[in-house]
């Protein structure tokens, strides 16, 4: 590990010249990821540790870990963690929650995971104001089968199971999952966020820290989805990748809050 | 300009590219060299721009690889008191 540089003074005392700006995470684990080159889901994953240690809950939260790419993420956080089977990761975050309340319990989908098998479970854990945070990956591909049509794939994608683009006169459109859940009364905060750029990523981070901050709270479901990148399967370089999301998925979901409760708008007014 | 330092841990870079279009001073660029991976790691150039220790790199990258430092501005040296005090 690198440490700061020292210069002695006059008086004979070491003094830093230096300060530290950056470092990993403590709440990420050493444990090198197996992500793709470029993958954001390592963004997302620096970024809810980050938040997990400034909001100093590392000793106290679960994760709960999808099916899909980010299947190992329980290797890659120093928190507890658990696996659901495919799709019901709020369901297991329930029982997890509600046998420790005083827990801070997420868990962290794929579109695969949360908006195709597991679109019930997070639906009703919505529906019951479970008071759990959701990460939502949205990348608009299955990631880890080999780049087949996900129910968030944009129109005229083209992935493997969709060769000739989505058509949505045969498989439907893309389904919007932060406008879904946030008609819902059990849910306090729903946004969508996107990881193309630093300043996105910087938002990001913030709408994790609020969304965290309601489940400590007790006020109910919180929700963040990310647009997210997948180079390997889209066929582009980890930066045009980056471009596409901005160009194509984010017209299709365009960014925004779509429910904050008043209690958490008060909170931001104050800082 | 503040003056910066990156630390990138070279083993755990995979060369994906997003700290080098995240920089605003370009002055990270891939190595000529392979990590135990096979990927070609980042590191910082020595450059007429210089590093400031902004962390843009740092926040794009997804493997959280990279430790930033920023120089801290040195005050100037006041003249001792001992001298005006021996007049």
């Amino acid at each position: 590990m690198a440490t700061l540089a020292f210069q002695q003074s006059e008086d004979k005392v070491l003094k830093p010249i230096e300060k530290l700006v950056y470092e990993r995470p403590h709440a990420l684990d050493e444990t090198h990821t197996h992500y793709c080159p470029g993958c954001t889901h390592g963004i997302a994953h620096r970024l809810v540790a980050e938040v997990l240690d400034e909001l100093g809950v590392q000793e106290k939260a679960i994760l709960v870990a999808p099916v899909g790419c980010s299947v190992l993420a329980y290797n890659y956080f120093d928190v507890d963690g658990a696996e659901a089977a495919h799709g019901r990761a709020p369901a297991m975050a329930t029982g997890l929650k509600r046998v420790n309340p005083d827990s801070v319990v997420f868990t962290y989908q794929g579109d695969g995971d949360l908006a195709s098998i597991g679109i019930a479970e997070v639906i009703h854990a919505a529906v019951r104001g479970e008071k759990i945070t959701v990460i939502f990956i949205n990348n608009a591909i299955y990631g880890m089968t080999g780049g087949q049509m996900a129910p968030t794939t944009i129109e005229g994608q083209v992935t493997t199971s969709s060769p000739l683009g989505r058509d949505v006169a045969a498989t439907g459109f893309p389904m919007h999952i932060a406008e879904l859940l946030s008609g819902l009364p059990g849910t306090v905060y729903s946004v969508r966020r996107s990881l193309h750029d630093t300043r996105h990523i910087i938002q990001a981070k913030k709408a994790i820290k609020i969304a965290f901050e309601a489940q400590l709270q007790g006020l109910g479901f919180s929700i963040v989805e990310l647009l997210s990148s997948c180079p390997t399967n889209w066929g582009m370089t980890p930066t045009d990748a980056l471009d596409w999301v901005r160009d194509s998925m984010v017209p299709q979901y365009p960014l925004g809050d779509y429910k904050v409760v008043d209690e958490l708008k008060r909170k931001r007014g104050r800082k | 300009m503040a003056k910066g330092r990156v630390v990138i841990d070279v083993e755990r870079c995979k060369g994906c590219e997003l700290c080098i279009q995240a920089c605003p001073q370009d002055v990270l660029t891939l190595s000529d060299e392979f990590n135990s991976k096979g990927y070609r790691p980042v590191f910082l150039m020595e450059h007429e721009n210089e590093c400031t220790g902004c962390a843009l790199c740092a926040v794009a990258c997804p493997d959280a690889c990279i430790t930033v430092y920023r120089e801290i501005p040195q005050k100037k040296a006041r003249p001792a008191p001992s001298a005006a005090a021996a007049d």
